[in-house]
């Protein structure tokens, strides 16, 4: 009887701790999916900051759907814009990796690129250098919640 | 219980892969077709380049909905054109025949507009070391796709839709002793 009981919490612990293992990888594996906001700013001046931020990309329409509604409103020139935001999104989520736009002079160099379902923000200066990475498919679930957010006024 | 693991383990995988290989194993599209704009200019010493996809300008194009663009069209309305209704001339040229049938020339340029073939050509050829030279090259078909629409409109969609129809084409080029312009619709992403 005893042995019986003790055998079921095993199987039962095995099972939790199974789907807790499934659950990782089934999350791990959205998160993958959605891939990650990348930041990156460094000074070149001695002393200068490096701020480094990685958010995975999950998070941002998982957080506005936390916002309340009255938040997410734009102004109305500025929501007109978001199905155009969204449809270019997702259509250059279909186009093969490319450079869109490079201006490069003797002081500074600016690359925006689609990479790897991300568009690419890459600012090389005198100065500083830049990166900023945002996956696609974010910015496709960021534009849909703040197209969908009842208009302001 | 122990059974269910590797089934459950498939399955997480499963949910999380699926879009990626779906995506990866979706048939090859039709290749795509670039709009490339590349100025370069020697005094800043500045270059800037632009790919664009024409899938991807068509693709926004209809969701624009602002007061000059929507649902892909122009408002003629909206449009300053100093007096002359752009669509006639557009209308108009698109019945002329091949010739050259503007013509202007004064001490500090020659312009010349004409018709040959498939396309509408305006040259601007300004004289001196630092003159500037303007060569447009505009398809018939691409006026034809503006003229697609309503009267008080021009179809800038269809247009788009024209170029990603059209051949390889070098649509502006303007050159000067400082700045180098072109324009142009190719099948490649990159530029040379």
């Amino acid at each position: 009887m005893k042995n019986d009981r003790r055998q079921r919490g095993v199987t039962t612990a095995s099972a939790l701790l199974g789907l807790l293992g499934v659950s990782v990888l089934a999350g791990a594996g959205v998160v993958y999916q959605y891939g990650a906001v990348t930041v990156y700013v460094e000074e070149k001046k001695p002393g200068g900051e490096r701020v480094r931020l990685w958010v995975p990309g999950v998070l941002a329409p998982v957080a506005l759907k936390l916002v309340p509604d009255e938040e997410l409103r734009l102004p109305p020139e500025a929501r007109r814009w978001m199905p155009a935001l969204r449809a270019a999104s997702e259509e250059l989520e279909r186009v093969e990796d490319f450079t869109l736009v490079d201006v490069q002079d003797g002081r500074e160099h600016v690359r925006i690129e689609k990479r790897d379902g991300a568009l690419v923000i890459d600012v090389v200066s005198e100065d500083e250098t830049v990166h900023v990475s945002v996956p696609l498919r974010v910015v496709v679930s960021v534009a849909r919640e703040l197209e969908s957010a009842s208009p302001q006024g | 219980m122990k059974r269910i693991f590797p089934g459950l383990l498939i399955l997480a995988l499963a949910v999380a892969l699926a879009p990626r290989l779906a995506a990866q194993t979706a048939p090859a599209a039709k290749a795509d077709r670039w709009l490339h704009v590349k100025v370069e200019d020697a005094k800043k010493g500045e270059t800037v380049r632009v790919n664009v996809p024409l899938r991807v300008a068509e693709a926004i194009l209809p969701a624009i909905n602002v007061d000059v663009i929507k649902n892909g069209r122009l408002r003629m309305e909206e449009i300053h054109t100093h007096g002359v209704d752009l669509r006639a001339v557009l209308e108009a040229v698109r019945t002329l025949d091949d010739g050259e049938f503007v013509t202007v020339e004064s001490q500090q340029e020659t312009i010349r507009v004409s018709k040959e073939g498939r396309f509408l050509l305006a040259r601007i050829h300004e004289r001196g070391d630092q003159g500037e030279q303007v060569a447009v090259k505009v398809p018939l078909a691409l006026i034809d796709a503006l003229l697609s629409g309503e009267k008080d409109e021009l179809n800038i969609a269809a247009a788009i839709r024209a170029l990603n129809e059209l051949g390889d084409e070098v649509y502006i080029a303007v050159t000067s002793p400082d700045e180098t312009v072109r324009v142009w619709v190719d099948s490649k992403k990159a530029m040379e």
